[in-house]
């Protein structure tokens, strides 16, 4: 303990007579146009919230029609303008509620507001570095970013409404602009948008991928990394090979709908009229779609894992079970997740021959998933857990990930999938394992890591109170989904009420609805922690969690360069919590074995 | 609707309060009392993890046993049960995962919570604990592979058509259409250039097989027999959704698809099943394809085999019901039973040859001769193109607005004339609000007679009459 201290205080020291030298920089560089991989994830972080709150509440309008289909909705009038008529939410609004909401949440929350935060944040803190890479390519992909919400924003004001052709935007309807307002100028920015962020997302990987490879302090070797780092590296590398793919089909895309070529279009008489296209297949589109789109859910949610990684084993008191296997599954999902995309597509009139194979890949993604999870659960056996709100939002993740993943399975049996695609099944499956895990893991991270980056603690009452209730609420809304989709209610449904087969359930989908407002609602606790804790939290103690990452080893609010002085050197894994014989619960990364004789294993002395 | 308000402002108190009790702990936290012991907090939360994971499990249970007399009955094709047995298999098997994980992810938080001055035991890893688990879900996964390749491959082998009653179904927005190759057992070709407001099919009516095919109302299918549906879509992607016969396959544009299945429950029988006399089996679409995805409903019928000849005799082919289209396409064409009518005079039609835009943007008005079906409001295929051109001058002005007025001629009753022009220039309107088009910038108004610009005593003086007026305003 006493040698922590020690390089802690020195650090602190060596950090006043630094100051000094520092040239300043002008307001606009240090906190709107800054190269500070710092200042950059909490801009993330910040855009992040802010599109949370917009998925959010687009999705509380669309369960309100679903959950009170005969409700007269005339008091939404001021928000939603021309499209409340007679008390009624416009059908085709309804789709573009449904198509944006899919679209921020997957995009612009979980991509940008969970890894642009934490990749940006713990890359050069937690392996040892100043920044990242290019300080400059890290803003341009921030900036990147920020214009094409810009876009999409827009777009949800335009008179023929936002994209309104689910968030797998499939042509024709999305090439069509007479098909559905919503392929007029809506789709067109959604387009726009998306080729912006995929920019954005290609400068980000590339930093992060270069600055893992290349910047790693002294002794921080691969098999040293903390899993975060190996699960933001690894996302970054699916998101290079994969974002190209989805902007070439958002290119042809665009082609077919301004420029009359054919890619995705062939025998088309719509509105009274032959279209002249001819030969183009939209089955091309889907398997160009979800060579990104599958890739993309474990964008979102590996970071989530690495996060919570961490975190368990910080707060179990107890090293990360399966250190190796752990990055071998994190490296075999990301590898399969390549090859198993066409598992969205059983139905859609392509080769059942493809469709077997994509089956057998598929189910064996299931084999490093169970992996993981059933690591995550021998790290807290026999752990001394202190249940910090990120705690508890991790074991949630690892509940949800459970859940979601055994649905996964079932789905991804292609006979039973025929009958179970596109309906709510599907809509439970993936709200679980990708929307709300990823959601905790993010929220984890926000609590975890909110020291660090504010330099103060936030409450940790209201967080309990905010987990509890959100993790009873996210299994209210999305667990009753699978009884829905069982009976086959299909997705993308502005009101059941045409069917015979479909006019059950009736206040089960008042009961979700409801749910889902609590459950939306609960999140201005964490809002108000935020933002209170901000400027009011307790101030931080130098490692609140005890933790043995690099970060801690940093000044409370670190500076530009993030140590003052010399970049520690890392002489041991992350992990050495409650080792027999040390004094402490825990050792850190920078302490070298020969400070620690009493808790060496064998083997365990310094290379120089 | 009141139970929505109730809830949510329910809630917001709830926080509210909360809210303010928390900035009172908060003000004295920051006041220098700082309580970063572990204490009484984790014990709560570590004794609410298995709490909420037995409660969580009856509720479970309940709500399962509760939702279930509202699942779909007991599947009413051969490989629906088939689909059905390894969906609830494989459901099982998992079940048994998902509870052995939950008991120790649930357990575990109260059993190891934080001693103070316990350690945490050291424990990085185990090669054979790790192998048992990777070993024993991919045995598993092997095993579902298996299974399920076997039944997937199985309902993907087709029977030769022969055996099939074969039935076309196309999708197009938003309604579904089926046709039945009638005796000659052919479906006849069809071509996409054919398609248009009559010939929805696009029927190719130089094949002779089209001549007994049928377009009826409702989709009939025989009881024991396989069913082979020829899938395509006309407009954007539709999918064919048949939830009681587990079948499912997209409809694309220019790329037919197909599905067989075997119906294995006549309607009647599934009204006795089910208890319910109104049970109906039901077409929808699960593909999204704009506006009314969620009406595309189509009634279906399962008769035993004798009922299903006896229904398919009484359809009359689709080129009997639409002799004159037909003649258009066939010269001399006659529909058995049908009395051959002796050229009836066909009364003049103007085809305009304005450029509209032009017209539009120099002079402010045109007056166009749009195509009604006569009598209605009709719009036919041949009035598109002038429709559309007024579109090109709305979207190249864009802040024009127009106003469209019907007129007719002098013939018929002066009061439904008024009515009928007002019906049809609002059709105009409404072609153009569907073209995206917002409605604030049309207005629709219907003269009847009251303006004619020609004689109406002449044939061709009528048709000058018969006119649509495009304003600016
Ligand atoms: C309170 C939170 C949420 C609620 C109540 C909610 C509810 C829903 C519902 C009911 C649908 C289906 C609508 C339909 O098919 O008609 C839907 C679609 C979707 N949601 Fe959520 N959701 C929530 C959060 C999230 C999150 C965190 C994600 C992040 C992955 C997400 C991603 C999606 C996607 C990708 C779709 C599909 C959109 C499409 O069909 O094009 N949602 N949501
Ligand atoms: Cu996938
Ligand atoms: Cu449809």
């Amino acid at each position: 303990m006493s040698a922590v201290g020690t390089i802690e205080q020195a650090h602190a020291h060596a950090h006043d007579d630094h100051g000094h030298d520092h040239h300043e920089l002008h307001w606009i560089q240090k906190y709107v146009f800054s190269e500070d991989h710092k200042v950059i994830a909490k801009q993330y972080l910040f855009s992040g919230i802010f599109w949370a709150i917009i998925g959010g509440v687009l999705s509380l309008l669309f369960r309100l029609q679903l959950g009170f289909p005969d409700a007269n909705m005339d008091w939404l009038q001021p928000l939603l303008g021309g499209w409340i008529k007679d008390g009624k939410l416009d059908p085709e609004f309804y789709l573009a509620l449904v198509t944006m909401h899919g679209t921020i949440m997957v995009f612009f929350v979980l991509t940008a507001g969970l890894s642009g935060t934490f990749s940006n944040f713990l890359i050069p803190l937690q392996i040892g570095a100043r920044d990242m890479a290019s300080g400059f390519l890290n803003m341009l992909s921030f900036w990147f970013f920020f214009l094409s919400g810009v876009l999409m924003f827009i777009s949800l004001f335009t008179s023929t409404g936002p994209a309104a052709g689910g968030w797998t935007v499939y042509p024709p309807l999305s090439a069509l602009p007479q098909a559905i307002q919503g392929s007029q100028s809506g789709m067109t920015l959604w387009l726009l948008s998306m080729a912006l962020f995929i920019v954005s997302a290609l400068l980000g990987g590339l930093n992060y991928i270069t600055t893992v490879i290349n910047l790693r302090t002294k002794g921080m070797t691969f098999d040293r990394m903390p899993l975060t780092i190996w699960a933001f590296f690894i996302t970054a590398i699916i998101g290079l090979l994969s974002f190209p793919v989805l902007f070439s089909g958002a290119l042809l895309l665009i082609f077919d709908r301004s420029f009359g070529t054919s890619f995705f279009l062939s025998e088309i008489y719509i509105g009274g009229e032959h279209l002249t296209q001819m030969g183009g297949s939209p089955v091309l589109f889907q398997h160009l779609f979800w060579f990104l789109g599958h890739p993309e859910v474990y964008i979102v949610l590996i970071p989530a894992l690495g996060i919570t990684s961490e975190i368990i084993a910080t707060c179990s008191r107890k090293p990360i079970f399966g250190y190796k296997a752990m990055i071998f599954s994190i490296v075999g999902i990301a590898f399969l997740s390549f090859i198993v995309w066409a598992h969205h597509m059983f139905v859609t009139g392509m080769n059942p021959f493809l469709g077997s194979i994509f089956m057998l890949l598929t189910l064996i993604i299931a084999v490093p998933s169970a992996v993981k999870a059933f690591n995550y659960i021998a790290t807290i056996w026999r752990g001394n857990i202190v249940f910090t709100p990120a705690m508890l939002f991790s074991i949630g993740l690892v509940s949800f990930f459970i859940s979601g993943g055994l649905t996964g399975i079932i789905l991804g049996n292609a006979a039973a999938d025929i009958q179970l695609h596109d309906t709510y099944f599907v809509v439970a499956h993936f709200h679980i394992v990708m929307g709300t895990a990823s959601f905790f893991g993010m929220v984890a991270g926000v609590y975890h890591w909110f020291p660090k980056m504010f330099g103060r603690m936030m409450d940790e009452t209201l967080g309990y109170v905010h987990f509890w209730l959100t993790f009873i609420g996210a299994y209210c809304v999305f667990f009753p989904m699978h009884y829905i989709g069982i009976a086959g209610f299909p997705r993308r449904y502005y009101s059941f009420t045409g069917f015979d087969a479909f006019s059950s359930f009736v206040d089960l989908n008042m009961f979700i609805s409801i749910s889902a407002i609590f459950t939306v609602t609960v999140q201005f606790i964490f809002l108000f922690n935020f933002f209170y804790s901000i400027f009011r939290g307790r101030r931080s103690p130098l490692n609140p969690w005890k933790s043995n990452t690099l970060e801690w080893t940093t000044p409370i609010n670190p500076g530009h360069g993030n140590w003052p002085g010399e970049i520690p050197h890392v002489y041991r894994w992350s992990y050495d919590y409650s080792k027999p014989g040390a004094a402490d619960d825990f050792i850190p990364q920078h302490i070298p074995f020969s400070q620690t004789k009493e808790s060496n294993l064998p083997g365990e002395v310094d290379k120089e | 609707m009141n139970g929505l308000m109730l809830t949510a402002v329910g809630a917001l108190i709830l926080i509210i309060l909360v809210l303010v009790y928390r900035i009172h702990t908060l003000v004295v936290v920051m006041r220098g009392a700082k309580s970063g012991d572990i204490g009484m907090a984790n014990k709560v939360n570590a004794f609410i993890f298995p709490v909420f994971f037995f409660v969580g499990l009856a509720l479970f249970y309940w709500s399962y046993q509760s939702a279930k007399p509202y699942f779909l009955p007991e599947a009413a094709s051969e490989h629906g049960k088939i689909t059905d047995g390894i969906f609830w298999e494989v459901m099982l098997i998992l079940l048994i995962a998902f509870l052995v994980t939950n008991v120790l992810l649930y357990v575990f938080p109260f059993l190891y919570q934080y001693k103070e001055g316990k350690k945490a035991y050291f424990y990085p890893d185990n090669h054979k604990l790790e192998m048992v688990w990777t070993v024993i879900p991919a045995l598993v996964m092997a095993f579902f592979v298996v299974f399920g390749l076997i039944e997937w491959n199985k309902i993907f082998t087709f029977p030769e058509e022969s055996k099939c009653e074969v039935i076309e179904i196309m999708g197009k927005q938003f309604a579904w259409q089926v046709r039945y190759p009638g005796q000659d057992n052919t479906l006849g070709k069809y071509k996409f250039k054919e398609i248009d407001a009559t010939n929805e099919f696009g029927i190719d009516l130089t094949d002779k097989a089209s001549f007994d095919d049928f377009i009826p109302r409702e989709l009939h299918i025989p009881k024991g027999k396989p069913v082979l549906l020829r899938i395509r879509a006309r407009d954007v992607l539709h999918s064919v959704f048949l939830p009681h016969f587990r079948v499912k396959m997209d409809a694309v544009p220019g790329m037919p698809t197909k599905f067989w299945f075997v119906p294995t429950k006549t309607t009647a029988e599934m009204r006795a099943e089910t208890g319910n006399p109104k049970f109906n089996y039901e077409l929808a679409c699960t593909e999204i394809c704009g506006r009314g995805h969620f009406a595309m409903r189509f009634l279906v019928v399962v008769d035993d085999s004798a009922d299903y000849e006896v229904w398919k005799k009484k359809q009359n082919p689709w080129v009997n019901e639409n002799a004159d289209y037909v003649r258009t396409k066939v010269p001399g064409f006659v529909a058995p039973g049908e009395e051959v009518k002796t050229t009836t005079p066909v009364a003049p039609v103007i085809v305009d040859t304005v450029n509209v835009v032009e017209e539009l943007t120099k002079k402010g008005e045109v007056s166009l001769h749009i195509n009604f079906a006569s009598g209605s409001s009709d719009l036919t295929d041949a009035s598109m193109p002038s429709v559309k051109s007024i579109f090109e001058f709305l979207t190249s002005d864009k802040k024009a607005k127009i106003e469209i007025s019907g007129h007719t001629d002098n013939s018929g009753d002066a009061k439904k004339n008024k009515d009928l022009s007002k019906q049809r220039a609002q059709a105009i309107v409404d072609a153009l609000v569907k073209l995206g088009i917002a409605k604030k910038r049309l207005e629709a108004k219907g003269f009847g007679a009251e303006k004619p610009v020609a004689d109406n005593a002449t044939e061709e003086g009528k048709a000058q009459n018969r006119r649509v007026e495009i304003k600016k305003i």
